[in-house]
């Protein structure tokens, strides 16, 4: 059992062939009586309501202060040009690419001086924002913020999910319909029951972590271990990102659900930026970051926790969140070239990233190494 | 085709199947075909809101359904006793032990020894076809957080087949003491897995 191809077909062909049997008699029993009783029910035709939005689109940014609004006009009316990593104070739309193409490279070069580390367990913690749909997946206009943290190391991994869960909505209104309807129960980043808050915990054996793309699994030492230049990190990506030859099932590197490369190079660049990987390899990801086509920066955003970044997008790279689709970002620190935050919100210079419009924020609160899990690493 | 209606039977007619298959892993047939009749009836009332490819979000739907009954004290069944209950002889004598190593009883055990979490991660990429993005589509949750959930079900199965190899009697052992524990480690809080799929 060692192939993921063999593990999965395995788990297909564990598949009941009466769940078939039971489908087709069900679909031939139940068709004309279940679409007459729609036809009943609704008479009068589907809902003319518009199509749904994410939280809080199409309505005014209730989240954002006077002044960033005053930002936000003051970045439309210069854009300006820069070079270095954006020392200057006045919010700035750019884009060019050769600007942003400049910016990656400049984070490269300061993420390559960063000292390597190491220690025992990796640890990451994460507040995500996130749309939060009540159980027929009606939208209200609500926000669900959880925080986790996990800590991997090379044979145990640990995970606590759902800290601080709390609820907000994108404007009075939303939560008065909200609290009209009945309050009905809000989902969860995880999608545990509804209604449910409460912080848990899971150990794993030797995880390490998921790579993207159904790219296999990689061990702390393994992260530790990529490459540290840019050829041989784009070699590694490129072979990873081929996949097997063999049909990996019906999905997988090759199925329909395979990513574009340039939205597999940026998964990765989450993963390295976030991750136990060497001062080398993070600058290798910039470097290869900065070749990639449609690249666009926006100054001075920023992140929910009030840390300023440097947005970064790619083209064409979305991510699709309850059957929504948006651009993604990264939320770089210029000083640092730390990954601050991964964002599919709009994103506008000199703006607060408001969690109540697009399809989530993952803010990276801290990472770092510690020896024991539970802990924090130190200060 | 611009009739909402005929719009809406395709719909139906492409993947109620697919709805009621996912139901019945949940629940016996009357309620799984009452769930799935019930997800297409608010996809009808929410037309405007229905994404194409429908199927991920209408899967979604019932997914929430199965929920909103085991809330309403209706029993929802362990996907594990469900897929034991749905399983016939044709099943054992199409089982290919050659190809797999192992036999079909005991990859079946290794299966039920993990939570409802992974196994709902296993299927809906493996029995419903579902992409990543398809499969963090119906639970709701990023294409990133799901490649990390299934990433770690496929772990624990292959632990769980590692120790059927080794230890014959290992799965009774681990059935006893609930999913999460079989890998020695402490006991996840009264939160399980199970709960939260």
């Amino acid at each position: 059992m060692n192939g993921r191809d063999e593990l999965l077909r395995l788990v297909t062909d564990l598949r009941p062939a009466q769940l078939d049997e039971l489908a087709d008699d069900s679909y031939a029993r139940r068709r004309d009586h279940d679409l007459a009783r729609t036809a009943t029910r609704f008479p009068q035709g589907p809902s003319s309501a518009r199509r749904r939005l994410p939280a809080g689109y199409g309505r005014p940014r209730r989240y954002l202060l006077p002044s960033a609004i005053a930002a936000i006009a003051a970045a439309v009316a210069v854009a300006v040009a820069v070079s270095g990593a954006f020392p200057g104070s006045r919010p700035r739309q750019v884009a060019s690419a050769a600007d942003a193409q400049h910016f990656l490279k400049a984070s490269g070069a300061i993420a390559a001086q960063a000292p390597a580390t190491t220690g025992a367990y990796w640890y990451v913690k994460e507040r995500s924002f996130s749309p939060s749909l009540t159980i027929d997946n009606k939208s209200y206009g609500a926000v669900v913020a959880e925080t986790d943290e996990s800590w991997t190391g090379q044979v145990h991994d640990s995970q606590t999910y759902d800290e601080d869960v709390s609820f907000s909505f994108a404007s009075a209104a939303d939560e008065a319909r909200w609290q009209a309807a009945g309050r009905p129960p809000l989902s969860t980043i995880y999608g545990q029951p509804f209604g449910r808050t409460k912080p848990w915990t899971r150990y794993f054996l030797g995880l390490g972590y998921a790579a993207p793309g159904y790219s296999g699994e990689f061990s702390l030492h393994q992260m530790q271990r990529l490459p540290a230049t840019e050829a041989g990190l784009r070699a590694l990506l490129l072979r990873l990102w081929n996949g097997p030859d063999e049909t990996y099932l019906r999905q997988g590197m090759r199925g329909p659900g395979r990513p574009t490369y340039n939205t597999f190079l940026v998964e990765w660049a989450e993963s390295i930026l976030s991750g136990p990987t060497a001062p080398g390899t993070k600058a290798a990801i910039y470097q290869l970051l900065a070749g990639q086509p449609g690249l666009k920066i926006i100054d001075s955003v920023t992140d929910p926790l009030g840390r300023i970044g440097v947005a970064v997008s790619f083209g064409a790279v979305t991510m699709e969140v309850a059957g929504q689709r948006y651009r993604s970002y990264l939320l770089i620190d210029p000083k640092t070239a730390q990954l601050l935050a991964i964002a599919t919100n709009p994103v506008r210079a000199g703006s607060v990233i408001s969690p109540a419009q697009g399809g989530g924020v993952t803010v990276f609160e801290e990472t770092g190494w510690t020896g024991k899990i539970g802990v924090s690493p130190p200060a | 085709v611009d009739d909402p209606r005929e719009r809406f039977a395709s719909l139906y007619d492409r993947c109620y199947r697919n709805v009621l298959r996912y139901a019945l892993q949940r629940a016996e047939q009357g309620s799984a075909e009452d769930v799935a009749s019930e997800a297409f009836l608010i996809a009808w009332r929410r037309w405007p809101d229905v994404p194409e490819p429908a199927l991920p979000w209408l899967l979604g739907v019932a997914r929430n359904l199965l929920r909103k009954q085991a809330q309403a004290g209706r029993q929802r069944r362990l996907l594990a006793d469900r897929v034991a209950a749905l399983t016939s002889e044709a099943d054992v004598v199409a089982w290919d032990a050659g190809e797999h190593v192992v036999e079909r009883a005991a990859a079946l055990d290794a299966l039920a020894s993990l939570s409802e979490h992974d196994i709902e991660a296993l299927t809906l990429v493996t029995w419903h076809g579902l992409d990543a993005r398809e499969a963090a589509a119906v639970l709701g949750c990023t294409p990133r957080t799901f490649a990390v959930r299934l990433h770690r079900a496929r772990r624990r199965l292959s632990a769980a087949l590692w120790a059927e190899d080794r230890a014959p009697d290992a799965s009774a052992t681990r059935r006893a003491a609930g999913a999460g524990r079989h890998e020695g480690l402490p006991r996840q809080p009264a939160v399980s897995a199970s709960r939260r799929t």
